[in-house]
């Protein structure tokens, strides 16, 4: 790659790097979070090439093995840099984060910029002769363009096929009961019911509390709609709670029930 | 050849194909280019084309197994093999005649590799072990600690590199932790495509070497789902390869203290990241060093050495410091290997030896898929042996050749750990993320050496014969493929998506299973101790946040709360029970109806639902959670605890 297409050894372009990392890690720390993921994706990105650059230089390495180091480089600092701050006591969040990828970065931007030109552009350079351009028969641009539309139509196709029956796969419907004490002392019980049914349900929940009268509650629930009663229950007492489907209002469908305190003991 | 000419010529760009071999001339029985460019530009796109329709097959047999569509399902290995051997023949081919293109091959490769994997389950985390990482990146982004405690994988705590990764990016972009996982883990597979192909090429110097042997290592056990999920070893398993290329850049002129500091960088990240990984590096780094070591005097090299001392002093300090569990950790699977190697000794192979019961019923997977795995172990033998040869008479005197051969040598160990031990399935595919990087170098060498050369002008016989040879690559590219995924993950009852299956990992995730996990986080908070079934124990571990218990069979065998019961409660201080009735209508998928069950694979019939419904009729236990199949059990007070 000659010197005049590689932005990275004008100091020009390196000053702007500079005063922009600070700005786009005040962005990821601060910002609204589309506008932060940018400045944090672009203060990796960065990372990556000046880091690389500062590490290895060019000279000797191919472009994979750069596009490699740019890309490994960003991820070992965030994992690194993490584990350093957790081991300090930092408290890790999106700032710190953003202050530890802006630090990383202008470093390296500034390491690129202390070590001047690189030695591989130092030399004068032959300017390189221009190739003529030719343009690709029209038959191989049709070939190329409609093959890659065709293979990114396919792929939009297999994504959207999967996506839409892992959505839709269908499970066997079904609904939810639970009890449990609540509070340092239990003396209440938290009732819940969640549905989990295909179409809008009517249940029939009673609660039987000691050996009293089970009271009951009747209502209706959509899919994915959760019924919650608490109700006072002293520790000594037994809590039964049946639910039934009003389609079925006689066959317990779902069964709960807390042992009093000591029940083990036969008490 | 001499060990001068193995030095390395880069910048990849500029490399010929084989200085001191012609290009080989179109195949037999394909129809020659034009030209040459015309050759070149042609075939790339339709290869795009044709591997993009293989992934919408494999699509179609995903959605088949999600809808219980008919025949569908069976457009998933013709999927894959359209999206494999299009480009391992392109690669194999003497018309690659440019690197860039070699490299598209291999990004090709790596995009339908990566949505085939992820359209297994598009819009959640399924995989167990997946889960397990979710779980420990979901405690740093709300803790904002390193520390937070992870039932589901407690060693995890211990090697935080992904979950530091994982968190970082999630916390700083606002994408959820499944949204992240899933970029990370397609970033560190892009990584390793990149790493796999410079490592291979500052080895071999030689870009159709390289292209080849990645080709080769894609078709791998683990390669295209195990080893792509967002874990700790696919974080670990880049690095490692950065760090073995940062060595082998040592060798070359340029800048000793930046390659230094990769090379510790490196270091540092595989050794915070994965334990396996970590020991692999340490041994590697160590074969390296001994054999720099091994030279005469004058070419005598020292670096590999330093590198082989820095990572063990590293990977030491760590695992005797900071990862104080790893041997309680590992333990279990060191006893497993011993008591194996003991069988050994008596006779006793695979399935037979110490752990699984002498009447076992194995669920048996395809004859053409126990084929296909012995067809690509034998063909890859057949390689490594042939390359491994190449390499000794041509390049012995290369520092790096002999631990080279020596690790493609280990295909060997890794076959005899599938029939020796009782586990060696799993092991040898674990070992073959490994293993496989010498494996594919090597055969990448011997295959490069067995090129098609010569498709001059015929006679109708040898044409036929010509034909059958350009038909054998193809076959052998599907054999490999085929043979490395039926041998590595998914199982084959697993391979596709569909209904609740017991006791089968990720076919096991349902909205039942994961309804009662999150209500037992959300109603009961986290950290409770709970006995319960496979497909309870990872459901409540990772997304209810639970400190589940294994080997818990004695609490369902019908017995209610006898002694043995008991003890057991008391001693694993088990404070829940999750009871799941579908244990009573299938057999487990994965031999083992409870997690750590020492004596898998003994089932003939399912659990009887007597035993399953034992535990609640005991005294003083209160069912809490009831929806259907889950019942959810408080143990707590009631003569479990007498």
């Amino acid at each position: 790659m000659s010197g005049e297409r590689d932005r990275l050894i004008r100091s020009g372009w390196l000053i702007a790097v500079l005063v922009a990392v600070p700005l786009l890690g005040v962005v990821d720390a601060v910002g609204p979070r589309p506008v932060a993921a940018l400045g944090f994706v672009a203060n990796l990105t960065v990372l990556g090439m000046a880091s690389g650059r500062v590490l290895l230089g060019r000279a000797g390495l191919s472009a994979v093995e750069r596009a490699t180091v740019a890309l490994a480089l960003p991820i070992a600092v965030l994992v690194l840099g993490t584990i350093a701050a957790g081991a300090l006591g930092f408290h890790l969040d999106r700032r710190l984060w953003a202050v530890l990828v802006a630090l990383a970065a202008e470093a390296a931007a500034a390491g690129v910029l202390s070590q001047g030109r690189p030695d591989e552009s130092r030399e004068p350079r032959a300017r390189p002769r221009a190739r003529p351009r030719v343009r690709p028969p029209a038959g191989r641009v049709l070939l190329w363009g409609g093959s890659l539309a065709a293979a990114g139509g396919v792929l939009a196709v297999a994504v959207a096929l999967s996506g839409w029956t892992a959505a839709h796969q269908t499970y066997p419907a079904f609904s939810a009961l639970s009890a449990i004490r609540m509070g340092s002392t239990e003396r209440s019980v938290q009732i819940q019911l969640t549905s989990e049914e295909t179409a809008a349900t009517r249940f029939i929940v009673t609660i039987a509390v000691g050996r009293a009268r089970p009271e009951s509650s009747t209502f209706r629930l959509a899919p994915g709609v959760t019924w919650r009663k608490t109700v006072p229950v002293p520790r000594s007492a037994a809590v039964r709670v049946v639910a039934y489907r009003g389609s079925a209002p006689r066959v317990p469908y779902r069964e709960v029930h807390l042992a009093a305190a000591g029940a083990a003991d036969g008490g | 050849m001499n060990p001068g000419s193995f030095s390395v010529r880069l910048p990849a760009a500029v490399l010929p194909g084989r200085p001191d071999r012609a290009a080989a001339p179109p195949a037999a029985g394909l129809p020659g280019p034009a030209n040459e460019a015309g050759g070149r530009t042609a075939s790339f796109p339709l290869i795009v084309l044709l591997t993009s329709l293989g992934t919408l097959a494999v699509a179609a047999a995903y959605a088949a197994g999600r809808e219980g569509w008919p025949y569908l399902g069976a457009l998933y290995w013709p999927g894959l093999l359209l999206v494999y051997v299009p480009i391992a023949l392109r690669a194999y081919s003497s018309r690659l005649t440019r690197p860039a293109e070699g490299f598209a091959l291999l990004l090709l490769l790596w995009v339908q590799q990566t949505l085939i994997f992820r359209m297994y389950s598009p819009l959640a985390l399924k995989f167990p072990d997946e889960l397990q990482h979710w779980r420990g990146t979901v405690n740093v982004v709300h803790s904002g600690t390193l520390d937070q405690a992870n039932y589901s994988l407690p060693i995890a705590v211990h090697y935080p590199g992904l979950e530091a990764l994982g968190a970082a990016v999630s916390a700083s972009t606002g994408l959820s932790v499944t949204a992240t996982a899933f970029i990370v883990a397609a970033v560190l597979r892009l990584l390793v495509t990149c790493v796999l192909y410079v490592l291979f090429l500052r080895i071999s110097t030689d870009w159709r070497v390289a292209t080849l042997a990645c080709v080769i290592y894609a078709a791998g056990p683990h390669y295209l789902f195990f080893d792509a999920m967002y874990i700790y070893g696919s974080l670990a398993l880049p690095f490692l390869l950065l760090a073995v290329w940062a060595v082998r850049l040592l060798r070359s002129p340029g800048r000793a203290a930046g390659r230094w500091a990769v090379l510790l960088i490196a270091i540092g990240v595989v050794t915070v990241s994965h334990h396996i990984t970590s020991f692999v590096m340490v041994a590697l780094l160590g074969s390296l060093a001994a054999a720099g070591l091994s030279r005469p005097r004058p070419d005598r090299e020292l670096r590999p050495l330093v590198a082989w001392l820095v990572a063990t002093a590293a990977v030491l300090g760590w695992s005797l410091l900071a990862a104080g569990d790893l041997v309680s950790y590992l333990r279990p699977v060191a006893a497993e290997l011993w008591h194996s190697m003991a069988g050994l000794l008596h006779g006793r192979l695979g399935a037979a030896a110490a752990g699984a019961a002498p009447n076992a019923v194995p669920l048996g997977e395809p004859l053409y898929e126990r084929v296909a795995t012995i067809g690509a172990l034998g063909i890859l033998a057949f390689l490594v042996l042939w390359g491994s040869r190449r390499l000794w008479r041509e390049r012995h005197a290369e520092p790096w050749a002999l631990p080279l051969i020596g690790g493609a040598l280990m295909i060997f160990v890794g076959v005899a750990l599938r029939i020796a031990v009782s586990d060696g399935s799993e092991l040898s595919g674990r070992a073959s993320t490994f293993i496989y990087i010498p494996v594919a170098l090597v055969a990448a060498v011997a295959l490069r050496g067995m090129r098609p050369r010569d498709s001059g002008r015929h006679g109708a016989g040898r044409r036929s014969l010509a034909l059958v040879g350009s038909a054998a690559p193809a076959l052998a590219a599907a054999v490999i493929l085929m043979g490395g995924i039926a041998s590595g993950w998914p199982p084959y009852w697993d391979r596709l998506p569909g209904p609740y299956l017991v006791s089968g990992f990720e076919r096991s995730v349902d909205p039942q299973g994961l309804a009662a996990a999150r209500w037992a986080l959300g109603a009961l908070g986290p950290g409770h101790r709970w006995a319960e079934d496979s497909a309870a124990y990872t459901l409540l571990a990772t997304i209810g946040d639970q400190n589940t218990v294994r080997d818990v069979g004695v609490l369902f065998d019908g017995k209610g709360a006898d002694a043995a019961a008991r003890f057991f409660v008391t001693h694993e201080d088990i404070q829940f029970l999750a009871i799941d009735l579908r244990d009573s209508t299938q057999l487990p998928a994965s031999g083992a109806y409870f997690p750590g069950q020492p004596n898998a694979v003994r089932y003939r019939s399912p659990l009887p639902r007597t035993d399953l419904e034992a535990p609640g009729q005991v005294a003083g236990m209160s069912r809490i959670y009831d929806s259907g199949d889950i019942f959810l059990y408080d143990l707590r007070g009631s003569a479990y605890e007498r």
